[in-house]
Protein backbone atom coordinates (compact mmCIF):
# COMPACT_ATOMS: atom_id res chain seq x y z
CA UNK A 1 0.00 0.00 0.00
CA UNK A 2 2.98 2.41 0.55
CA UNK A 3 4.42 1.53 -2.68
CA UNK A 4 1.13 2.74 -4.40
CA UNK A 5 0.81 5.68 -2.21
CA UNK A 6 4.37 6.78 -3.86
CA UNK A 7 3.99 5.62 -7.00
CA UNK A 8 0.93 7.06 -8.35
CA UNK A 9 1.68 11.18 -7.76
CA UNK A 10 5.22 9.74 -8.90
CA UNK A 11 3.75 9.12 -11.91
CA UNK A 12 1.51 11.69 -12.24
CA UNK A 13 4.33 13.95 -11.92
CA UNK A 14 6.10 12.26 -14.65
CA UNK A 15 3.71 12.20 -16.78
CA UNK A 16 2.57 16.01 -16.30
CA UNK A 17 6.15 17.06 -16.33
CA UNK A 18 7.28 15.13 -19.22
CA UNK A 19 4.11 16.79 -21.08
CA UNK A 20 5.04 20.44 -19.94
CA UNK A 21 8.59 19.96 -21.39
CA UNK A 22 7.79 19.11 -24.82
CA UNK A 23 5.26 22.39 -24.84
CA UNK A 24 6.73 24.97 -22.62
CA UNK A 25 7.91 27.34 -24.77
CA UNK A 26 11.13 28.71 -23.28
CA UNK A 27 14.11 25.72 -23.41
CA UNK A 28 14.76 26.58 -19.90
CA UNK A 29 11.28 25.61 -18.33
CA UNK A 30 11.70 22.33 -20.91
CA UNK A 31 14.85 21.89 -18.97
CA UNK A 32 13.73 22.29 -15.34
CA UNK A 33 10.64 19.83 -16.40
CA UNK A 34 13.02 17.52 -17.90
CA UNK A 35 15.09 17.79 -14.15
CA UNK A 36 12.03 16.77 -12.21
CA UNK A 37 11.19 14.02 -14.44
CA UNK A 38 14.64 12.57 -14.31
CA UNK A 39 14.39 12.85 -10.44
CA UNK A 40 11.03 11.08 -10.64
CA UNK A 41 11.96 8.00 -12.80
CA UNK A 42 14.84 7.82 -10.58
CA UNK A 43 11.87 7.41 -7.84
CA UNK A 44 10.48 4.42 -9.93
CA UNK A 45 13.76 2.90 -9.99
CA UNK A 46 13.90 3.06 -6.36
CA UNK A 47 10.14 1.59 -6.31
CA UNK A 48 11.63 -1.33 -7.92
CA UNK A 49 14.02 -2.05 -5.67
CA UNK A 50 16.85 -0.68 -7.79
CA UNK A 51 18.77 1.27 -5.36
CA UNK A 52 21.98 1.66 -6.92
CA UNK A 53 20.12 2.23 -10.28
CA UNK A 54 18.36 4.88 -8.69
CA UNK A 55 21.21 6.67 -7.61
CA UNK A 56 23.18 6.55 -11.19
CA UNK A 57 19.91 8.21 -12.66
CA UNK A 58 20.10 10.43 -10.02
CA UNK A 59 23.47 11.57 -10.26
CA UNK A 60 23.79 11.32 -14.41
CA UNK A 61 20.74 12.54 -15.13
CA UNK A 62 19.83 14.69 -12.34
CA UNK A 63 22.55 16.61 -12.28
CA UNK A 64 25.61 15.75 -14.85
CA UNK A 65 23.07 16.01 -17.29
CA UNK A 66 21.06 19.09 -16.86
CA UNK A 67 24.54 20.92 -16.23
CA UNK A 68 25.87 19.55 -19.36
CA UNK A 69 22.12 21.04 -21.28
CA UNK A 70 22.28 24.17 -19.56
CA UNK A 71 25.69 24.58 -20.76
CA UNK A 72 24.19 24.26 -24.32
CA UNK A 73 21.44 26.40 -23.71
CA UNK A 74 24.25 29.67 -22.41
CA UNK A 75 26.61 28.43 -25.03
CA UNK A 76 24.12 28.96 -28.11
CA UNK A 77 21.80 31.54 -26.91
CA UNK A 78 18.78 29.37 -27.34
CA UNK A 79 15.62 31.27 -26.08
CA UNK A 80 12.64 30.20 -27.71
CA UNK A 81 11.27 27.85 -29.80
CA UNK A 82 9.63 28.26 -33.27
CA UNK A 83 5.82 27.37 -33.13
CA UNK A 84 5.61 23.81 -34.84
CA UNK A 85 3.58 23.12 -37.63
CA UNK A 86 2.10 20.30 -37.56
CA UNK A 87 1.56 18.41 -41.13
CA UNK A 88 1.77 15.52 -43.32
CA UNK A 89 2.96 12.40 -41.15
CA UNK A 90 3.85 13.98 -37.95
CA UNK A 91 0.02 14.50 -37.52
CA UNK A 92 -0.74 10.52 -38.15
CA UNK A 93 2.15 9.94 -35.11
CA UNK A 94 0.69 12.39 -33.07
CA UNK A 95 -3.36 11.44 -33.03
CA UNK A 96 -1.49 7.56 -32.93
CA UNK A 97 0.48 8.60 -29.86
CA UNK A 98 -2.44 10.71 -28.38
CA UNK A 99 -4.70 7.63 -28.59
CA UNK A 100 -2.16 5.72 -27.07
CA UNK A 101 -1.03 7.53 -24.11
CA UNK A 102 -5.53 8.25 -23.21
CA UNK A 103 -6.20 4.53 -23.46
CA UNK A 104 -2.50 4.29 -21.59
CA UNK A 105 -4.09 6.14 -18.96
CA UNK A 106 -7.38 4.82 -18.64
CA UNK A 107 -5.70 1.63 -18.00
CA UNK A 108 -3.81 2.85 -15.67
CA UNK A 109 -6.75 3.67 -13.88
CA UNK A 110 -8.42 1.65 -14.43
CA UNK A 111 -5.88 -1.39 -12.51
CA UNK A 112 -5.61 1.62 -9.59
CA UNK A 113 -9.39 0.80 -8.52
CA UNK A 114 -9.29 -2.52 -9.11
CA UNK A 115 -11.48 -2.44 -12.15
CA UNK A 116 -9.95 -4.72 -13.68
CA UNK A 117 -9.37 -8.45 -12.58
CA UNK A 118 -5.91 -9.05 -11.29
CA UNK A 119 -3.44 -9.85 -14.03
CA UNK A 120 -0.57 -12.22 -13.81
CA UNK A 121 2.87 -10.50 -12.49
CA UNK A 122 0.83 -8.60 -9.54
CA UNK A 123 3.61 -9.59 -7.12
CA UNK A 124 7.25 -9.18 -7.72
CA UNK A 125 9.19 -12.86 -7.72
CA UNK A 126 12.49 -11.85 -5.87
CA UNK A 127 12.75 -10.88 -2.41
CA UNK A 128 15.01 -7.87 -3.12
CA UNK A 129 17.54 -6.39 -0.49
CA UNK A 130 20.25 -4.08 -1.51
CA UNK A 131 23.56 -6.01 -0.81
CA UNK A 132 21.98 -8.76 -3.13
CA UNK A 133 21.94 -6.08 -5.65
CA UNK A 134 25.15 -4.54 -5.08
CA UNK A 135 26.64 -7.95 -5.03
CA UNK A 136 24.44 -8.91 -8.07
CA UNK A 137 25.56 -5.95 -10.42
CA UNK A 138 29.37 -6.43 -9.41
CA UNK A 139 29.28 -10.02 -10.35
CA UNK A 140 27.59 -8.98 -13.25
CA UNK A 141 29.67 -6.72 -14.67
CA UNK A 142 33.33 -8.63 -13.90
CA UNK A 143 31.97 -11.88 -15.10
CA UNK A 144 28.99 -12.72 -17.60
CA UNK A 145 29.23 -9.14 -18.88
CA UNK A 146 33.14 -8.23 -18.45
CA UNK A 147 33.11 -7.91 -22.55
CA UNK A 148 30.74 -5.54 -22.67
CA UNK A 149 31.75 -3.49 -19.71
CA UNK A 150 35.58 -3.26 -21.45
CA UNK A 151 34.05 -2.46 -24.88
CA UNK A 152 31.64 0.57 -22.88
CA UNK A 153 35.22 1.43 -21.36
CA UNK A 154 36.85 2.01 -24.65
CA UNK A 155 33.70 3.80 -26.02
CA UNK A 156 34.00 6.12 -23.39
CA UNK A 157 37.41 6.86 -24.01
CA UNK A 158 36.85 7.31 -27.63
CA UNK A 159 34.30 10.29 -26.65
CA UNK A 160 36.57 11.96 -23.91
CA UNK A 161 39.63 11.64 -26.44
CA UNK A 162 37.12 12.77 -29.84
CA UNK A 163 35.07 15.70 -28.17
CA UNK A 164 38.72 16.58 -26.03
CA UNK A 165 40.53 17.05 -29.24
CA UNK A 166 38.29 18.59 -31.55
CA UNK A 167 37.76 21.17 -28.78
CA UNK A 168 41.30 22.42 -29.17
CA UNK B 1 -9.77 1.27 -2.98
CA UNK B 2 -5.63 2.08 -4.41
CA UNK B 3 -4.68 -1.71 -6.07
CA UNK B 4 -1.09 -2.94 -5.32
CA UNK B 5 1.19 -2.05 -7.87
CA UNK B 6 2.39 -4.56 -10.28
CA UNK B 7 4.46 -5.25 -13.37
CA UNK B 8 1.34 -3.61 -15.48
CA UNK B 9 1.57 -0.29 -13.73
CA UNK B 10 5.31 -0.14 -14.13
CA UNK B 11 4.90 -0.77 -17.78
CA UNK B 12 1.88 1.54 -18.71
CA UNK B 13 4.10 4.53 -17.25
CA UNK B 14 6.85 3.66 -19.24
CA UNK B 15 4.66 3.22 -22.42
CA UNK B 16 3.63 6.41 -22.07
CA UNK B 17 6.71 8.51 -21.16
CA UNK B 18 7.72 6.46 -24.09
CA UNK B 19 4.86 7.66 -26.75
CA UNK B 20 6.08 11.61 -24.82
CA UNK B 21 9.47 11.44 -25.83
CA UNK B 22 8.60 10.04 -29.24
CA UNK B 23 6.08 13.26 -29.64
CA UNK B 24 8.96 15.55 -28.40
CA UNK B 25 11.12 14.51 -31.10
CA UNK B 26 8.90 14.58 -33.87
CA UNK B 27 6.86 17.92 -33.05
CA UNK B 28 9.72 19.58 -31.61
CA UNK B 29 12.33 21.73 -33.73
CA UNK B 30 14.60 23.07 -31.09
CA UNK B 31 17.54 20.16 -30.68
CA UNK B 32 18.34 20.49 -27.11
CA UNK B 33 14.54 20.05 -26.63
CA UNK B 34 14.85 16.53 -29.13
CA UNK B 35 17.47 15.60 -27.22
CA UNK B 36 16.13 15.84 -23.52
CA UNK B 37 12.64 14.11 -25.77
CA UNK B 38 15.23 11.20 -26.50
CA UNK B 39 16.41 11.05 -22.76
CA UNK B 40 12.86 10.24 -21.98
CA UNK B 41 12.52 7.71 -24.18
CA UNK B 42 15.78 5.93 -22.64
CA UNK B 43 14.00 6.46 -19.23
CA UNK B 44 11.23 4.80 -20.25
CA UNK B 45 13.41 2.16 -21.84
CA UNK B 46 15.00 1.37 -18.35
CA UNK B 47 11.86 1.31 -16.62
CA UNK B 48 11.13 -1.46 -18.64
CA UNK B 49 14.51 -3.39 -18.03
CA UNK B 50 14.08 -2.86 -14.44
CA UNK B 51 10.68 -3.66 -14.25
CA UNK B 52 11.47 -7.29 -16.13
CA UNK B 53 14.22 -7.54 -14.03
CA UNK B 54 12.54 -7.57 -10.36
CA UNK B 55 9.39 -9.31 -11.80
CA UNK B 56 10.72 -12.33 -14.23
CA UNK B 57 12.87 -15.00 -12.45
CA UNK B 58 14.71 -16.05 -15.55
CA UNK B 59 16.30 -12.24 -15.99
CA UNK B 60 17.89 -12.24 -12.48
CA UNK B 61 19.63 -9.02 -11.87
CA UNK B 62 20.26 -8.86 -15.75
CA UNK B 63 17.79 -5.80 -16.21
CA UNK B 64 19.15 -3.99 -13.86
CA UNK B 65 22.92 -4.16 -15.46
CA UNK B 66 21.13 -3.58 -18.79
CA UNK B 67 19.85 -0.47 -17.43
CA UNK B 68 23.19 0.86 -15.80
CA UNK B 69 24.69 0.03 -19.63
CA UNK B 70 21.93 2.09 -20.68
CA UNK B 71 21.90 4.85 -18.51
CA UNK B 72 25.26 5.75 -19.05
CA UNK B 73 25.14 4.58 -23.13
CA UNK B 74 22.91 7.76 -22.82
CA UNK B 75 24.82 10.04 -20.84
CA UNK B 76 27.56 9.35 -24.07
CA UNK B 77 24.46 10.07 -26.80
CA UNK B 78 23.95 13.35 -25.25
CA UNK B 79 27.33 14.01 -24.93
CA UNK B 80 27.72 13.01 -28.64
CA UNK B 81 24.51 14.64 -29.52
CA UNK B 82 25.55 18.33 -28.00
CA UNK B 83 28.45 18.37 -29.65
CA UNK B 84 27.27 17.77 -33.00
CA UNK B 85 24.92 20.31 -32.11
CA UNK B 86 27.26 22.90 -30.80
CA UNK B 87 29.34 21.81 -34.94
CA UNK B 88 26.03 22.75 -36.74
CA UNK B 89 25.17 26.04 -34.48
CA UNK B 90 28.70 27.38 -34.96
CA UNK B 91 27.97 27.37 -39.07
CA UNK B 92 24.59 28.05 -38.82
CA UNK B 93 23.39 30.83 -35.60
CA UNK B 94 20.65 28.66 -34.69
CA UNK B 95 19.05 25.87 -33.33
CA UNK B 96 15.88 24.78 -35.44
CA UNK B 97 16.39 21.64 -37.10
CA UNK B 98 15.05 22.51 -39.92
CA UNK B 99 17.69 24.84 -40.70
CA UNK B 100 19.98 22.07 -40.82
CA UNK B 101 18.87 20.14 -43.75
CA UNK B 102 21.78 21.29 -46.06
CA UNK B 103 24.77 20.02 -43.20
Amino acid sequence: MTTALIFYPTALIIIIFSILTILAKKIVYSLISAIVVFMATGLIFYLLGAEYNAVIQLTIYGIAVPVLLAMAIMFTDVKHEKHAIITGARKYVIITAAILVIMSLVYLAAIAVNITPNPPFSDANTNLNSFRIFDAITDGFFTSYLAAFELFSLLLLAVVAGVSDNAK
Amino acid sequence: MLSNIGIYHYLTLALILFITGLCGVVLSKNVIKILISIEFMLAAVNINFTTFGLYCKNLAFDGYIFALFYIAIGAVELAIGLYIFYAMYREKQTSDIEDYGDV
